[in-house]
């Protein structure tokens, strides 16, 4: 990004100046091409020099030891070096060489201009958004796949299909991916894409570790995937030692993907933290904020301080595997239920990061569609804190049977239960909001309503879990297989669907196809309670979880249940179908289909690329539904085109001195800022444009410094295109009866323009044109933004495609 | 229609459940043991308390979307209801009690279930991918769990030092607990009915997990004291 | 060179103004937060590792346990070392604040140096233990923690470094210095873990 972002307005192409008018080569600038080769180089000097290491200390090249480091160094590097070659380092890498094309604010990565640009390193949130959305949803595919293997396994007793080896490997990459890297980052897209805008933000507060967190996920997910190809790693996604220590080299994939999905989920949490506590919108106090946004809050507190303890646990079984140390090892003086304390207290506020950020999204959409204020909008957002705190103080109810401390079991219990308490007030306050709503039965609306009695379900079996010699029965049999899903399928997942069709038309500015919608909801809502109440009743009975082969007994059961399954499975195509038709050919969605308050429905669909003009003034709650008068918030959109009032001919001026200059005065003055494309058709044909409405006189500058950096252009060379270009354009526009004139200017765009609004003849009218997205630099829309910010007058955006126009570019 | 008169729709509709919850004849295996009933009552009263709870917000969730549901034209608002104080307590305090009334609940059944006496049977069990073995105070050693009935026994249950976690459950018991290597992990029994069970482990413990399984037999004290006998001879034979 | 850049470093007012209205109601720049609330997620990764350690420490009678001796007075020295390390960061600070380069250049160097022989004398350390991570459950978590410690004084190193060398190019105002404050902030964090972590490990 920073290596050749400073666009058309610096200078010329040439080696030795910063900007680069011919294309990118993408071997050498952040690309999937510079990633393939960057990761695999980054692994390859890593596993060398760990060989080397070892080779200097007398350890032998080969064997599992040697593997084990390979696997270790090779599959961290490739990761790093994946997010490098990819482009996420660009910016901080200029800052710490102190590159000379090296700005600030660079904006060059932001926005999605074309469908490539969602392939890229962006730094928009609401590309962000959509690429987490869209690779979680391929990762929620994958897992589902894996699933029905288990299920197809599963539908007789006795082993079929796959060893009892692969078979674990099946259900522990299951799990592995619908909890790393479906769940926690999709919640992660949405409220990517959702936060800001509610927030009135015009985007999160550090867009680029936005970026690196997305990118840190795709390579994460391939880690767990390629441990297939070794054999995967089957202890579970507990990963529970000492079987993890002991196990093969899938393993050790396993415990280094989790390390790039935490870091993942770490900065995308630190970054919302700071987004929501520093970017909030003038008046948007605490209590004005929506639920979403206080879900997020208390996640990503939970994020920040309870993933560095998985991160942990993976480390020492890491440690333990490869370096023969002996965190776990009772022989040596190790502990192993030590694993078990630090694993869940992570990954049991893990649990309320799947769940409360769809807390928030049920409670907009509750609200929304049922047209009435959140009922008691403050005790659901304590509600929300409570169980963030409380998260954080239950972990050892999923060891009640694993040997820790007795004394340790009642006070688990009693915090267990109290937690429910928060989470009934939510449930009691949806219900109470749709009593005497006027609902819409929208497909969103179907989901929360479906996930209110399926969430409904899962807590409360969460209380017979909670409940010691309950838990002593039941845990680690199917009952738990079954709560698990009833909460994280039946809570998590609905409100994922339930979200990505609210804020659909948001993302995409089409509508979905609400037939297809209901369809999906009932396919997925009936083949869900009859995939996974059944099981309940096998964990009662004595069928334990993760098993390939089971007491024949329970095979009628098991059949039924692997039919709902596949049904299941297939209601994911139901959405998949309606998403993908719908983006390309749905009706164009209205800014604000379900009328709703909210800031994010207040700019147009999808929003622009800066979210707001202006920042929102917040004025009132966001649920005031039915308030005769109440506003949430005042949003200033500015028009893009002003319109022009005068209209007159235009007239080649000629004649004495003083008449030219009274003349002169009385026409509208536009200064036009371009270097490179300067004489492009486009940029032309709008200044012809105003001309043809009323007498105009132009003034072209053409900046000639690099902005950001301490460099100056001293080459004749790019200096004397750039005077040619601008004679020519000159000539130009004289033929078409315009007065202009123009200079090349030696400083940056920014100051050149400021200095001309601020001189004795002020332009009336700023037009600055640019290259197109994909190759022009930083000054794009920071440039633009800027001027149109500190300038006060109509600022137009040209965008002028040199390729198409090569008279622009010679 | 009033809430309140949605609310008694609610509370007979979980009345309904209640009953159906208790004519259902089987939830769990046969009890063999006398923490096997506490336990299953300990469920039975979390299933009627979930009945009603289940029932009172299905009820009043089907009730609203039938009676408030507005067709897609309709652009009116609902009332600004904010909320209401009194409810909201109700709604916070009364799930507190009955959480609090089944961690009591729960806390009592768990100290019943885990009381020791002097009489009791000590049995050390030992996990190992993928058997089971159990030592008798008496030096005799099996692969087979044979119980005394009505005596109470406790298990002193491990695994081996290099190996990993197993799980030892008796479905027909209600009780478990890890085998954990280098730790010694307790749970208790009282064989209430004669009979064969399988004992069967519950944590993950690699590709034999699904197989690691171990015959259980309660027998009368008689027969009991007969084959401990029985089995104390044979193996000081097969050892001398 | 230095003098184009130190000029170009520093961005107009009404530039640096533009960066957000939204900022304006904070208490803290946002870096300064982010940085506050990912040494939150540090210290609770620290926070795993003394889980483990205090875990096996107590589940064993004597410390330290099996047998193995570590050098409390030569850590002392390293000690006191990384703890005047934080004084130099802070005259740092002080005088990018003040505009003096020269004290900003010597502190940071200064930091760095010192930084950079705590690390040497830990390697020392290592080698001269004796005893190595797989020896037992005691090495294992000295080992683990002190390591993850040594990995955060590299991280800080590396930082300082990029600041050191920032600094000697000019970069750097007294109203333009977040980038050295977070550096900073970072710095007296992991001067603040190690002597929690010497007085645990080593003292007790």
């Amino acid at each position: 990004m920073a290596v050749a972002h400073a666009g058309d307005m610096a200078g010329h192409g040439h080696s030795h100046g910063p900007v680069r008018s011919e294309p990118r080569s993408p071997w050498l600038h952040g690309s999937w091409l510079r990633a393939l080769w960057v990761s695999f180089l980054f692994a390859f000097i890593a596993i060398g020099i760990s060989a080397f290491i070892r080779y200097l200390l007398g350890d032998p090249l080969h064997g599992a030891e040697m593997q084990e480091v390979a696997a270790t160094f090779g599959l961290t590097f490739w990761a790093i070096g994946f997010t490098v070659g990819i482009g996420c380092f660009d910016y901080w890498w200029g800052y710490i060489i102190g590159s000379p094309n090296w700005v600030q604010e660079d904006h060059s990565a932001h926005g999605a201009y074309s469908w490539r640009d969602y392939f890229k390193v962006n730094t928009d949130h609401k590309v962000i958004g959509i690429q987490y959305l869209v690779l979680t949803f391929i990762f929620f595919m994958i897992g589902g796949a894996l699933a029905e293997g288990v299920r197809a396994e599963l539908a007789a007793p006795g082993t079929q299909y796959f060893s009892p080896g692969t078979y674990n490997g099946l259900f522990s990459a299951h799990a592995t991916l619908m909890i790393f890297l479906f769940v926690i980052p999709s919640f992660a897209g949405i409220a990517n894409f959702v936060v800001p805008l509610m927030l009135g933000a015009q985007d999160m507060a550090f867009p680029r570790l936005n970026a690196l967190s997305f990118w840190l996920l795709l390579p994460g997910g391939l880690i767990f995937l390629a441990s297939f190809l070794v054999g995967p790693f089957a202890a579970g996604w507990t990963n529970y030692a000492p079987l993890s220590v002991h196990a093969p080299i899938g393993d050790t994939f396993f415990t280094i993907g989790v390390q790039f999905a935490g870091a993942s989920s770490i900065a995308t949490a630190v970054n919302f933290l700071v987004t929501i506590v520093t970017m909030r919108a003038p008046g948007m106090s605490f209590w004005r904020m929506p639920l979403l946004v206080w879900a997020n809050l208390a996640t990503s507190s939970l994020v920040v301080l309870g993933t560095p303890f998985i991160a942990g646990s993976q480390f020492m079984v890491l440690y333990d595997r490869v370096m023969h140390t002996h965190f776990f090892d009772p022989a040596y003086g190790g502990n192993v239920v030590l694993y078990q304390h630090i694993f869940w207290f992570y990954s049991h506020p893990a649990v309320y990061i799947m769940m409360l950020p769809g807390f928030g999204i049920i409670s907009e959409i509750i609200s929304i569609h049922s047209r009435k204020p959140i009922f008691g909008y403050r005790l659901i957002a304590f509600s929300t804190v409570a169980i963030g705190v409380l998260g954080f103080t239950v972990w050892a109810h999923h060891m009640f049977v694993s040997g820790m401390a007795p004394w340790l079991r009642i006070p688990m219990m009693a915090t267990t239960m109290l937690i429910a308490v928060p989470t009934g007030i939510k449930i009691f306050s949806w219900v109470a909001t749709l009593w005497d709503g006027v609902i819409h039965l929208t497909t969103a609306m179907l989901f929360a309503l479906g996930f209110i009695f399926t969430f409904v379900i899962g807590g409360l079996s969460g209380i017979f879990l909670a409940v010691l010699p309950v838990d002593i029965n039941v845990s680690d049999t199917y009952f738990v297989v079954a709560h698990i899903h009833y909460v994280l399928f039946g809570g998590s997942v609905f409100t994922i669907y339930a979200g990505l069709y609210h804020w659909f038309p948001k993302m995409t500015g089409r509508m979905y196809d609400e037939r297809l919608g209901r369809l999906h909801f009932w396919l997925t809502f009936v083949a869900f309670n009859a995939t996974f109440m059944p099981m309940h009743w096998l964990g009662l009975q004595g069928m334990p979880r993760r098993v390939a082969d089971y007491d024949p007994r329970f095979g009628t059961l098991n059949f039924i249940i692997s039919i709902f399954a596949f049904v299941l499975g297939a209601s994911t195509l139901v959405f998949l179908y309606n998403v993908i038709h719908s983006w390309a050919r749905g009706p164009i969605a209205p800014a604000n289909p379900w009328r709703a308050l909210t800031l994010e429905w207040q700019v147009s669909s999808p929003p622009p690329i800066f979210n707001f003009d202006e920042p929102p003034q917040v004025v009132g709650g966001p649920y005031e539904y039915g308030v005769p008068g109440a506003r949430h918030a005042i949003v200033t959109v500015h028009e893009p085109d002003p319109q022009f009032t005068g209209v007159a001919a235009a007239t080649a001026v000629a004649g004495s001195t003083p008449q030219r200059e009274a003349l002169l005065t009385a026409m509208k003055h536009i200064l036009v800022v371009a270097n490179q494309t300067v004489a492009g058709d486009a940029l032309i044909d709008a200044v012809r444009q105003r001309a043809g409405t009323e007498p105009v006189r132009v003034t072209v500058i053409c900046p000639q410094n690099d902005p950001g950096g301490d460099w100056v252009t001293d080459d004749r060379q790019v200096a004397q295109a750039t005077r040619e270009r601008l004679d020519q354009t000159l000539a130009r526009l004289h033929e078409a009866g315009v007065e202009a004139t123009g200079e090349v200017v030696d400083r940056d765009p920014y100051t050149a323009v400021m200095d001309q609004v601020e001189s004795s003849d002020p332009p009336a009218e700023i037009i600055i044109s640019t290259l197109p997205q994909t190759r022009s630099g930083w000054l794009r829309r920071d440039l633009v933004e800027r001027v149109r910010h500190d300038a006060k007058i109509p600022v137009e955006h040209v965008v002028v495609d040199v390729h198409s126009n090569p008279a622009a570019g010679a | 229609m009033s809430a309140i008169k949605v609310g008694i729709v609610a509370i007979i509709v979980g009345a309904i459940g209640t009953v159906a919850i208790l004519v259902t004849p089987s939830w769990f295996p046969v009890a063999a043991a006398v923490q096997a009933h506490r336990q299953d009552d300990l469920y039975l009263a979390l299933m009627i308390m979930s009945s009603f709870i289940m029932a009172v917000v299905t009820v009043f969730l089907v009730y609203s979307v039938w009676r408030w549901r507005a067709r897609p034209d309709d652009l009116r608002d609902g009332p600004p209801i904010h909320g209401n104080t009194t409810l909201e307590i109700i709604w916070t305090v009364v799930p507190t009690i009955i959480v609090i009334a089944f961690a009591v609940a729960g806390g009592v059944v768990l100290v019943k279930n885990e009381q020791t006496t002097s009489q009791e049977l000590v049995v050390k069990v030992t996990g190992e991918q993928f058997e089971w073995t159990f030592q008798y105070p008496n030096g005799v050693v099996t692969h087979e769990l044979v119980l005394e009935k009505g005596r109470p026994t406790e298990f002193a249950i491990t695994s081996l030092l290099h190996d990993v976690i197993h799980s030892f459950y008796v479905p027909q018991f209600r009780v478990k607990a890890d085998a954990v290597p280098g730790i010694m992990n307790y749970t208790y029994a009282t064989p209430t009915r004669v009979g064969k069970y399988v004992l069967i482990c519950t944590e993950l413990c690699g590709p034999g997990h699904s197989l690691m399984r171990a015959p259980v037999q309660v027998m009368e004290p008689a027969d009991f004291t007969q084959w401990l006998a029985t089995e104390k001879s044979q193996q000081s034979k097969g050892g001398a | 060179m230095t003098s184009i850049a130190a000029a170009h470093d520093m961005p107009a007012p009404e530039e640096r103004a533009h960066v957000s209205a939204y900022h304006k109601s904070l208490l803290q720049s946002p870096v300064f937060l982010g940085m506050v609330m990912f040494i939150g997620s540090e210290i609770m990764l620290f926070g795993s590792f003394f889980t483990a350690y205090f875990y096996v420490r107590f589940s064993h009678g004597q410390y330290p346990f099996g047998g193995f001796e570590i050098p409390k007075a030569t850590t002392g020295i390293n000690t006191a070392i990384l703890v005047a390390s934080s004084f130099t960061m802070h005259w740092a600070l002080v005088s990018a604040s003040r505009a003096r380069r020269l004290g900003l250049i010597l502190g940071l160097g200064l930091t760095l140096i010192m930084g950079l022989t705590f690390l040497g004398l830990q390697m020392r350390e290592y080698h001269a233990l004796g005893f190595v991570p797989s020896d037992g459950a005691f090495p294992t978590t000295f080992f683990a923690l002190t390591g993850l410690h040594g990995m955060h004084v590299f991280i800080g190193a590396t930082l300082l470094a990029i600041a050191f060398v920032r600094a000697c190019r000019g970069k750097y105002a007294p109203d333009d210095h977040l980038g050295l404050e977070v550096t900073g902030l970072y710095w007296h964090f992991v001067d603040v873990v190690w002597i929690f972590l010497y007085t645990v490990v080593y003292l007790l």
